[in-house]
């Protein structure tokens, strides 16, 4: 007798918060992403999904609307990249940490010019404090509206854009001066 | 300045991944086991300021299930058009499609009562492991446990699939079903009607299935080659915890698998689970080619045309697939599925003729078949 086989289901389905494996299946690869454009580094996106939804979940059962899974997940995404690179910037400064490296964002769907303008632009972003960086990287790499940004990095609107010119300015100096 | 941030958005978009239904598979698993690590570890830094604190507490740790408070059982329920509302435990239970014919869901772990509602010409199939239940309107509960599926029906009748057969069970009766993920067994004779056929001669020649070139050497059948020693830990008993990434990193340092169908699947299980299809493309190659009479020849080829298809963008050769799937076992159980993903493959693959052609020879064998549905629209048929 034959064991029946169901292949891959060609039918994606929108998930309940409730149906917690399936919210993974339906949004790691945008955790993964945003994760990624937050912290300049892939090398270790797997830790960080996990890290992500292990917070998310006691969450996640709380939510009524399946539209508002997706808001969530960015909201503790921002929340579990801020911690990460605060760590890191304090790291660095007892001496105990690495400056950002190349070999930390393998980018293979970039082509070669855009994963050298990345390595420059996350090289740049690494002086910043967690805030500025993650506002700036909401607004220009994640395409964020700046309302958006300021929800998702809790703070007023006021403040979202001032931590946003910040980082701009440097980026300007940068690319002015070659 | 503008036109600096647009590039750099653009070139952002490029940042993401290119996860498959396995790799998620197996970091939703991992999610699992570190939420429960966690809480684990918040239960003893409980423990550990409450004896600091100096009071004699006896705090007695039962696990979960026993005496003490009851662990709510997960509830599913599946509404009459087919919609999932998974009522508790939503962790353990996946939703993997919704279309008019079918609902398909997956018991990940544990164990689950299930409410389906009288489906009206669909089918609801429950997925636990390599056992199958076909359900049209029915309460019964799910139970997964190690190498063994639990079946309690409460109301109505389910039809079981599992690596022995096909089994019907009715209200009042339980079932016990073989789960062995490291054996795809499989054997003649299917029981289900539509799978009936008279035994048929050598089956006609069937295309191959296109070979792929140079297979990593981790994963090629150790025929000619003095075996080395096992060493721990195996990476059969990793495959068999259900540890597909560690078990992975055993085989790369471990002896090839042997040559024989369990363990050449075995390996193909692991390579495809842990997130390496392409790897797992030469175990099962050489189970189509080297044991073609073999009972688990047809799932082999069923499962390279999945890869081709779901995995590595190839539908021309997932197509050759599906056709040798068919042509190893006609009449069997996988014959439907096999022909039907042979006709997407077809459609996918561009070419719209074969697409039709076999899409008519399923809905004149199957007219009702479960797939006939999408059957139809890929195969441009009214």
């Amino acid at each position: 007798m034959v064991a029946k086989v169901l292949p891959f289901a060609p039918h994606p389905v929108t998930p309940r918060p409730g149906d917690v494996a399936g919210v993974f299946h339906a949004y790691a690869p945008y955790v993964a992403a945003v994760a990624i454009r937050l912290l300049g580094r892939d090398d270790d996106i797997d830790d960080v999904v996990q890290d992500v939804f292990v917070v998310a979940l006691s969450g996640l059962q709380a939510l009524r609307e399946p539209e508002a899974i997706k808001g969530w997940l960015a909201s503790v995404a921002v929340r579990v990249t801020m911690r990460k690179l605060r760590v890191r910037r304090v790291q660095r400064a007892l001496g105990l940490g690495a400056q950002w490296d190349p070999s930390w964002l393998m980018a293979p769907a970039a082509t070669g010019e855009e994963r050298t303008m990345l390595h420059q632009l996350y090289r740049l972003l690494e002086d910043f404090p967690a805030p500025e960086r993650i506002a700036w990287s909401l607004r220009y790499l994640q395409g964020e509206k700046l309302e958006d940004v300021a929800a998702l990095c809790g703070c007023s609107l006021a403040t979202a854009k001032r931590r946003i010119a910040a980082v701009q300015a440097v980026i300007e100096e940068a690319v002015d001066h070659g | 300045m503008a036109e600096t941030n647009a590039r750099l958005g653009k070139a952002a978009q490029a940042l993401g991944t290119d996860w498959s239904a396995p790799k998620l598979d197996a970091l939703y698993l991992g999610t699992r086991r570190r939420a429960r690590r966690r809480q684990q570890l918040r239960g003893a830094a409980v423990a550990a300021v409450l004896l600091a604190a100096g009071g004699l507490v006896a705090v007695r740790l039962r696990p979960a299930g026993e005496g003490g408070a009851e662990v709510a059982m997960t509830r599913v329920e599946v509404a009459s058009d087919g919609d999932v509302a998974v009522l508790h435990g939503g962790e353990q239970v996946r939703t993997l499609a919704v279309s008019g014919e079918e609902t398909r869901i997956s018991l990940l772990l544990g164990q689950a009562h299930f409410d389906v509602k009288p489906q009206r010409g669909r089918v609801v199939h429950v997925e636990a492991g390599r056992v199958v239940i076909d359900v049209v309107g029915t309460a019964f509960v799910v139970e997964r446990r190690p190498g063994e599926v639990r079946v309690e029906m409460e109301v109505g009748t389910v039809r079981v699939h599992d690596r022995s057969g096909t089994r019907v069970l009715k209200a009042g009766e339980v079932g016990l079903f073989e789960d062995a993920p490291e054996e795809a067994a499989l054997a003649p004779a299917p029981a289900a009607e539509e799978a009936r056929a008279p035994l048929a001669a050598a089956p006609e020649p069937a295309p191959e299935v296109a070979p792929v070139a140079a297979p990593p050497k981790v994963l090629r059948p150790a025929s000619k080659r003095a075996p080395r020693a096992e060493t721990a830990p195996a990476w059969r008993e990793l495959a068999q915890a259900g540890a597909f990434d560690e078990a992975w990193a055993a085989l790369k340092t471990s002896a090839p698998p042997r040559d024989e169908p369990e363990d050449l699947l075995r390996a193909a299980d692991v390579a495809r689970l842990s997130g390496h299809p392409r790897e797992a493309l030469a175990p099962l190659q050489r189970v189509v080619a080297g044991f073609a009479a073999d009972s688990r020849a047809p799932l082999a080829a069923f499962t390279l045309g999945r890869l081709w298809l779901e995995e590595l963008g190839s539908p021309r050769q997932a197509a050759e697939a599906f056709a040798r799937a068919q042509a190893l076992a006609p009449g069997g159980p996988l014959q439907a599925d096999a022909l039907a993903r042979e006709v997407e493959s077809l459609s996918r693959a561009g070419d719209g003729a074969a697409a039709k052609a076999r899409a008519a020879d399923y809905l004149a064998k199957y007219p009702r078949g479960a797939r006939a549905g999408d059957v139809k629209r890929w195969g441009a048929l009214p």
